[in-house]
């Protein structure tokens, strides 16, 4: 006979502790509700522990689009030491760089401060619903099966699992097997800041710059800005000279990029975001886990690479893998309202706008493949609330990788900054339906006055900015 | 709503990546079987990443006592240039220093390129067993679903022995009665450490670190220093009962624990691992106790990285510079085998007509707060583990590995070091490969011992020979 289920209940309960179920949970908790974060791995933060910056925080223009739990979780690893700065690449973007290290800490931290429960090691293995609503999720871990029930959900899972298995529609990658490369980001010690950035100045060729037309300089003035700034945040790019060739003699594999961010000033360490194994779906575990052999040849390539043909790797060494395969898309959980492409490339704004996204449009493919289309006059979008509500589920939201939209817009609004933001507001918005006033949780009828006025009194950016 | 299951079938399913299974899915594959791997995280090698030294490998005299897989290891861990080696703590050990993050990409490379098909993020659920100890398969679940695996021999290396419990096998659990475990800890690193600086202090102030608990290792305690320091590894452990551990403690700018120890990883970075943190009355089998642990955790790792910083020489500079990737479990269930190793066993260096696998790490067992018994093995040697503690009485095709085997509890704190896990996992798939040859898969006690250790020994296993 195997173990019955134990039980326990919470009012609301977060999936997926990644970097929009941290936010949600937080945002839930200090609104009030009894909240519990559950995660199927051994820690908290997800891709916010690879070493990849956070996007999506600040707009082409240097504009603050997202505030609140960002913010919080910003301030948190600075008192740490663990906060490199907010740079702009001079490509496209405003990048914030933390230490993937001290993110860990300054994530228990924060959900500690917030007052969340959290249940790692934990895998949600069905959903219960009755009618329209998710009445529980069953999680499976080694003390067996629990019944967690809850009056409202938050699907944070980057797949949509909760939300797919409520029976909620989906899309999926391009819907023709065609998904973004999963990537193995890696780190390496010990980089010359000084020799990289000469270098950069000296072949910028083999940069990629000005790709926003919003930047007015020429690749020129780009280029010492960029050394200028003293920090190495650098992108190479496939079309330069040294990727081109190197690819072409086979000395590196094909790869659109790589992308270089500093984590840690003191270890002189940088994050480099280039492996790739494109069109695997990531939901099919035995595909995910048959990538890992050729992710890690081309991080041991790689760091051979950079140390034998750029300046300022000399010297450096290999720091460690990133906790997991990073995963770019799989899932797009339809919803009440669906963001479009259209949109976020011209900066839509929207009265009942509830985050914000300024990425541009973002679609890594195979080889050296990849979609980059700026966000118009170096703007943001605004992400109404229908995004997050799967159709037809009334007391289930969605926030992170797998919120609606269409595939282009998702290239946009997939990174850590606006997955934030949508967690904040999923989460604020959990806590106001568990509030007496709305006992039946329906999270569509939340007035969105009332949920606009709690984020930006809790220091969420909305509106003001370009 | 009902869900359909998928089903697979192979000749080995081992469960469990860390030292133990990696080992064993690696030496069945070698041997010719068909070979699935189910690991419930998103790496292979377990607490080999944590950063903490693999014990067990070399006898406190300096033998070799674990060969084979762990030699293939160690080696791949050179190629990605993470390989240290041997080092002497002076105290009761010799160990084997790697860099952790070089060792993810060993056990993948020794794994992946040995032909075995892996399952991460895969969790073993339920185990499908008839009535007379015969293990059929294990449904596992995982993002696409659940799956049958059907195997002929399944190892269990998940370190808390979840097959052989699920099949109804007896386990053990504490001792005597009290369900007392040992503590969970949180591994962390720091970088930019002064090697020089900090041995220099250890010469200065020698009554803070432990020293000599093993006489062989010189004549005296002065000697002992001497020759830590001229080693010119940081490979210290701060004891609890020295002055500078005591009165940190005492003023509260340390937690209570019986030991801050100190373990290069990396010379590129000068970066260490430290082993000191632990929260004790964790049943780490029970996931929301587990789940909490890392609250405390993550504060003794700040408590203790600013304590380097500003206590210990050498450490000025340094920075906290990774985590361990989860929490580390010293201790759950053990299965109760056809063999039983005890303390006395251990303590004696006792060898075994059927030993399978050598363990030579001291009596081991960290308490709550400063609490700590250790001692040594005779002589400074090994002692054998037999075929026996690899054997869940009652079953037929069942094998475990690593943590979870069959011994007391002292037994169990030596013998769960990961060189020894790595020994037992070598013999554990060995065995299911030979089964196979045998056609002997319903009853893995067919394999003979003798052949067994031949083949082991042909394949670079340390059996006998030694202290
Ligand atoms: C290689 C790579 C580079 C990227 N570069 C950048 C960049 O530079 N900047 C940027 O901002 N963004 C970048 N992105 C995008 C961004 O990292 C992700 O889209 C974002 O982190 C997704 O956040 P999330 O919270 O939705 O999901 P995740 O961070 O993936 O978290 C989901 C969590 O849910 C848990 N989970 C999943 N299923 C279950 C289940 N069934 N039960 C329990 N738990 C479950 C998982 O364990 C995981 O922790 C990159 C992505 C990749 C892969
Ligand atoms: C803090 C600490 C310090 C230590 N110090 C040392 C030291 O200095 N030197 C030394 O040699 N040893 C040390 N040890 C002991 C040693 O690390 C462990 O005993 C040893 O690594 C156990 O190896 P294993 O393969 O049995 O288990 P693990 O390494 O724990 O691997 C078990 C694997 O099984 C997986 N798993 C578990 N259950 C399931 C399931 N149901 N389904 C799927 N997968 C599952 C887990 O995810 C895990 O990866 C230390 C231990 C701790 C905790």
């Amino acid at each position: 006979m195997p173990r019955p289920y134990s039980t326990r209940h919470h009012d609301v309960v977060v999936i997926g502790g990644g970097a929009a179920g941290i936010a949600a949970a937080s945002a839930a908790a200090r609104n009030g509700a009894d909240t519990l974060l559950i995660d199927a791995g051994p820690v908290m933060g997800g891709e916010l522990l690879s070493g990849i910056p956070i996007d999506g925080c600040l707009n082409t223009r240097g504009e603050w689009i997202v505030g609140g739990f960002l913010r919080d979780l910003i301030d948190e690893c600075d008192a740490m030491g663990g906060f490199v700065g907010a740079f702009f690449d001079w490509r496209t973007i405003w990048v914030v760089c933390c230490d993937p290290e001290m993110m860990k800490l300054a994530v228990v931290n924060q959900m500690r401060k917030a007052g969340v429960k959290w249940l790692l090691y934990s895998f949600v293995d069905e959903v219960v619903t009755d009618g329209n609503r998710v009445v529980g999720v069953v999680v499976l871990n080694k003390s067996g099966r629990t019944l967690i029930t809850a009056n409202t959900f938050i699907d944070c899972s980057g797949d949509g699992d909760v939300a797919v298995g409520a029976g909620a529609e989906f899309l999926h990658g391009d819907g023709a097997g065609a998904f973004q490369p999963v990537t193995m980001v890696f780190r390496m010690a010990g980089v010359d800041t000084g020799r990289l950035l000469k270098f950069a100045g000296e072949e910028p060729e083999n940069l990629a710059l000005g790709e926003n037309p919003w930047i007015k300089e020429s690749r020129e003035e780009c280029v010492r800005a960029l050394v200028a700034q003293g920090y190495p945040k650098i992108f190479l790019r496939a079309e330069g000279p040294l990727l081109s060739k190197s690819i072409a003699a086979g000395e590196l594999y094909p790869t659109a990029l790589i992308g270089v961010t500093p984590v840690s000033t003191q270890r002189r360490e940088v994050a480099l975001n280039t492996t790739r194994v494109a069109n695997v779906d990531a939901t099919d575990t035995a595909a995910l886990s048959a990538t890992m052999p050729a992710l890690i040849d081309q991080v041991w390539n790689c760091q051979a690479f950079m140390k034998k043909r750029v300046p300022g790797f000399e010297d450096a060494v290999f720091a460690g893998l990133a906790p997991r395969i990073g995963i770019r898309e799989t899932r797009r959980i339809v919803g009440r309202e669906m963001l479009r492409g259209d949109d976020v490339l011209a900066g839509v704004k929207r009265a009942d706008g509830i985050a914000k996204g300024g990425h541009h449009v973002d679609i890594h493919g195979g080889g050296t493949d990849q979609v980059r289309q700026p966000i118009a006059d170096g703007g943001s979008y605004d992400i109404p609330l229908g995004c997050l509500l799967p159709k037809d589920i009334e007391n289930l939201a969605i926030a992170g990788r797998c919120f609606s939209a269409d595939r282009r817009a998702h290239g946009s609004a997939r990174v850590m900054g606006t997955c934030m933001a949508m967690g904040q507001a999923v989460g604020t918005a959990a806590a106001l339906a568990n509030d007496r006033n709305a006992p039946d949780g329906i999270l569509a009828d939340i007035p969105i006055a009332q949920l606009r006025t709690r984020l930006l009194e809790q220091g969420a950016i909305l509106d003001g900015t370009h | 709503m009902t869900t359909k299951m998928s089903s697979m079938e192979t000749d080995v399913l081992v469960v469990g990546g860390g030292s133990a299974g990696i080992a064993a899915a690696t030496s069945a594959a070698r041997n010719g079987a068909k070979v699935v791997l189910v690991e419930a995280g998103p790496m292979l090698g377990g607490e080999l990443n944590s950063g903490i030294p693999v014990d067990g490998v070399y006898t406190a005299r300096g033998d070799l006592a674990v060969g084979g897989f762990a030699t293939d290891f160690f080696d791949a861990c050179a190629r990605y240039d993470g390989f240290i080696g041997k080092v002497c703590d002076y105290r009761a050990l010799n160990v084997v220093c790697v860099d952790p993050e070089a060792s993810k990409l060993a056990a993948i490379e020794l794994v992946y390129g040995a032909g075995v098909q892996v399952l991460m993020y895969t969790f073993a659920d339920q185990v499908v067993a008839s009535a007379d100890g015969v293990v059929e398969g294990v449904i596992v679940r995982n993002k696409r679903g659940r799956t049958l695996i059907r195997a002929r021999v399944v190892i269990d290396a998940t370190g808390d022995a979840d097959i052989a419990a699920g099949a109804g096998c007896e386990t053990m659990v504490g001792e005597g009665g009290d369900p007392t475990l040992q503590p969970v800890s949180l591994v962390f690193r720091m970088a930019g450490v002064d090697a020089a600086r900090l041995l220099a202090f250890v010469a200065e102030a020698p009554e803070n670190v432990s020293v000599l608990e093993y006489p062989g290792f010189a004549p005296d305690r002065a000697a002992a220093i001497a020759g830590l320091v001229a080693q010119g590894r940081p490979k210290v452990f701060l004891v609890a009962g020295g002055p500078l551990l005591d009165t940190a403690i005492a003023e509260g700018r340390m937690y209570p624990t019986s030991m801050v120890a100190i373990t290069p990883i990396s010379e590129g970075r000068r970066e260490v691992s430290v082993n000191t943190t632990r929260v004790a009355g964790v049943d780490a089998t029970d996931t929301s106790q587990l789940s909490r642990a890392i609250d405390d955790l993550s504060r003794q790792v700040q408590t203790c990285s600013r304590f380097l910083q500003t206590s210990v020489p050498g450490f000025e500079d340094a920075v906290l510079s990774a985590l361990a990737p989860r929490v580390g479990i010293r201790e759950t269930r053990r299965i109760v085998g056809d063999t039983v190793l005890t303390g006395a066993d251990i303590l004696a260096g006792r060898k075994f007509d059927d030993g399978i696998a050598k363990g030579c790490h001291e009596l081991d067992i960290h308490g709550r707060e400063t609490g700590h018994r250790r001692a040594n093995i005779k002589d400074g040697g090994s002692y054998d583990i037999p075929y026996g503690c690899l054997l869940p009485k009652a079953t037929k095709n069942l094998l475990v590995a690593g943590r979870c085997l069959s011994a007391d509890r002292e037994a169990h704190s030596t013998a769960r070091v990961m060189g020894s896990c790595m020994g037992m996992g070598q013999a554990a798939g060995t065995a299911a490969a030979m089964a196979r040859e045998l056609n002997a898969f319903e009853d893995i006690r067919q394999v003979d011992v003798g052949a067994l250790r031949a083949r082991l020994r042909e394949q670079g296993a340390v059996l006998d020979g030694i202290a």
